[in-house]
């Protein structure tokens, strides 16, 4: 079928999966340990290397789980992330009080894992991640500020953005932010720009 | 080049099928339409490529086929291999990694019983062991294998189950036969719809499937006891001239000279089986099934089921879906009763909503269903058997549900529940109905099988009923004639 016959319309799904593809083609630095999509049975959290790989956890049937895990082994960076279609189901205090809880539960799963090194384990640094498809590049501002303003998070925070180009095809922007009155980290910097994501704004 | 198309449930199980395709066929090339939709073109034949796109999520595409949004009608299968060329399915494909036990191992059989009925190919690829909620380990359920095997037969194309893991190592894909030979299938599955199969190969893939329907009718034989207490036809399933034989049909695609199948995996009267039949009891009694479980007493009717559990629920909730409930009825002027006067509470303050303990029922005559009936809703001035037309002759099969929470019975896992036992229990294999098949809800409104409009809500769970059930009887009497595409008797 000619590309151009391809219909389609924004979906959870399609956000969450042009971000892991945009992540597997230009952040070989950023390895995707866990995934969440639609109904699949994907239910371990593992972060994969060439020849072997290190088992972090596993969910239960019902348990809450972000739809996304990022591991950035070289910087000690670990990006969870939850993504939903529209900046209007991410923006709602329900939702972001929702997955804080999710991204508390899983720094203490990493922090409590014992298949990973020592010094990975003392020095990781955790970044709260949240994507969404919208053109509005000032959505990602108004969300840093609702969140640090309901969660009181010191945590750094990565807002991705998915957004349609003319030729219909998406691209991947986003920025990072840190909390109010905790000093920038050069070493989240540099993790985030090896994400290489287009600047917002 | 050719190019086929993978629609699926998530990208990833797209992407998962053809990485699983690559040891029988060299992944040449990937790309990524529009940034995102994944495009794998893959060597399948010596000098001959085939492309083959992923479109994940079905609900977010404009080009999705009518034979595809057909067949999800009557359930999401995970993967589908689509040719729109010659607008053909080649192959449907559902998987799982959790062990299907007890309710959970029907939940998905609606789809199998779907493709089958579009005379769609299915596979099935489950776990033969995994481990419970309870942290056990399971052996994993006859019903979706059963089904597979008579649908198979009933319909002329191949529903088959691969089964992964073994007893020492629950869950894991990479133990077992199932993984391999479901690509290996696959695979020449495909090529055989692209008229690429060498003789070695036709071979091959008829030695594959026959090997694959020997395994089933094996499992059957050794599981069966497990779950119920009668299984027909399991001298027939253990003789392997009989399964050689019915794999030959099953490939062929037509009757095997000497093969009898007219009684085969029929489920027979009480009054040709004899013996007693123990009922389970209940726990919330019903007026209903008080009067079935009396014409099994007296050797009218059976039962084969081994054990159902109950999930007591919280006041809060019961009363909230009792009220829903109650303003489903009144949407359709009609009454609604509580069907037990106090629910049973258990010890840690919830209460009990299940009825009888069997789901299945299986009654000589009608004349028992209908006196029954009279005897718990008096009201109600028509027979069951005056709603059966031509089907009032025959035996009948009682499927009971104890929902409550309101639409959860056009969902899982009852819908996949009476798709499976009511092919199997009704249906001969050449799918001509040998049993009436008769629904009980005692909490479910018949207003919630209409909408605002009166006319019959359309959901995977109706588009199953309407094929498969003769009637349904709802709260405090009511009847839906699945028979009359809808028509209420109050």
């Amino acid at each position: 079928m000619p590309n151009d016959k391809i219909i389609y319309s924004i979906s959870e799904e399609i956000v969450r999966f042009t971000f892991e593809v945009h992540v597997k083609q230009n952040a070989p630095a950023w390895n995707i340990c866990f995934t969440n999509p639609t109904a699949g049975p994907w239910k371990t959290i593992t972060y994969e290397m060439p020849d072997s790989s290190i088992k972090i956890g596993r969910y239960e049937r019902e348990e809450q789980r972000p739809d996304l895990i990022l591991l950035n082994k070289t910087k000690s960076a670990c990006l969870i992330i939850e993504a939903k279609d529209e900046f209007s189901k991410i923006c709602s205090t329900d939702q972001i009080n929702k997955s804080f809880k999710v991204f508390k539960k899983e720094v203490k799963r990493f922090q409590s894992c014992t298949n990973l090194t020592n010094y990975l384990r003392n020095n990781l640094c955790f970044i709260d991640g949240f994507l969404w498809y919208s053109s509005d590049k000032k959505s990602a501002d108004i969300f840093a500020e609702t969140y640090y303003k309901e969660t009181k998070s010191t945590t750094p925070l990565i807002c991705i953005l998915i957004n349609k180009l003319p030729d219909n095809s998406l691209s991947c922007g986003g920025s990072l932010f840190f909390a109010p009155k905790t000093d920038k980290n050069d070493h989240i910097i540099s993790a985030f720009q090896e994400l290489v994501l287009k600047r917002l704004g | 080049m050719k190019k086929m198309e993978i629609w699926a449930d998530s990208f990833h199980e797209g992407e998962w099928f053809l990485t699983n395709l690559s040891p029988f066929c060299k992944i040449q090339n990937t790309n990524y339409i529009y940034g995102f939709i994944p495009s794998h073109t893959l060597q399948i034949a010596e000098s001959i490529n085939v492309n083959f796109t992923v479109f994940g999520s079905y609900k977010s595409w404009g080009n999705l086929p009518a034979k595809i949004e057909k067949l999800l009608d009557y359930g999401k299968p995970d993967i589908i291999i689509y040719d729109r060329d010659s607008d053909t399915i080649v192959l449907a494909i559902e998987e799982t990694a959790a062990v299907p036990t007890g309710n959970q191992a029907l939940q998905r059989c609606e789809r199998i019983f779907g493709s089958a009925y579009l005379k769609t190919p299915f596979s099935y690829l489950l776990p033969e062991y995994g481990i419970h909620t309870d942290g056990q380990n399971r052996r994993t359920s006859i019903w979706p294998t059963l089904l597979a095997l008579k649908l198979s037969i009933q319909f002329g194309v191949p529903s088959v189950s691969f089964m992964y893991s073994d007893s020492d190592n629950p869950e894991d894909y990479h133990k077992g036969t199932g993984l391999k030979s479901l690509f290996e299938y696959s695979y020449l599955q495909i090529k055989k719809h692209l008229n690429l199969l060498d003789e070695n190969e036709k071979n091959r893939l008829k030695k594959v499937l026959s090997d694959q329907i020997s395994l089933m009718c094996t499992f059957i034989v050794d599981q069966y006891a497990n779950i119920i207490n009668y299984l027909p036809s399991v001298d027939q399933l253990r003789d392997q001239n009989f399964v050689d034989a019915l794999a030959q049909k099953i490939l062929d695609k037509r009757n095997s000279g000497d093969l009898n199948l007219d009684t085969f995996l029929n489920w027979p009267c009480k009054k040709d089986i004899g013996g007693a039949s123990p009922l389970l009891g209940h726990i919330n009694k019903d007026s209903f099934l008080s009067g079935i479980d009396t014409a099994v007493e007296n050797n009218n009717g059976y039962v084969i089921s081994q054990g159902v559990g109950s999930k007591p629920q919280s006041k809060e909730s019961i009363d909230q879906w009792l009220l829903s409930q109650a303003k489903q009825s009144k949407k359709i002027n009609i009454d609604y009763s509580c069907p037990v006067k106090s629910f049973l509470k258990t010890e840690n303050g919830n209460y009990h909503i299940t009825t009888s303990k069997n789901i299945t029922y299986f009654i000589d005559n009608i004349a028992h269903l209908d006196t029954a009936f009279h005897d718990a809703f008096p009201k109600r001035k028509f027979k069951l058997s005056d709603l059966l037309s031509n089907h009032k002759d025959l035996p009948s099969f009682l499927y009971v549900s104890n929902s409550l929470k309101p639409n959860r019975i056009f969902g899982d896992p009852f819908t996949g529940q009476f798709a499976t036992f009511s092919n199997l229990f009704c249906f001969t294999c050449s799918y001509e109905r040998y049993r009436s098949s008769i629904i009980y809800l005692p909490y479910v409104s018949a207003g919630c099988f209409y909408d605002n409009s009166n006319t019959l809500v359309q959901n995977k769970g109706l588009s199953i009923y309407l094929l498969l059930a003769d009637i349904i009887i709802c709260n405090n009497g009511y009847v839906i004639s699945m028979m009359e595409k809808g028509r209420l008797y109050a």
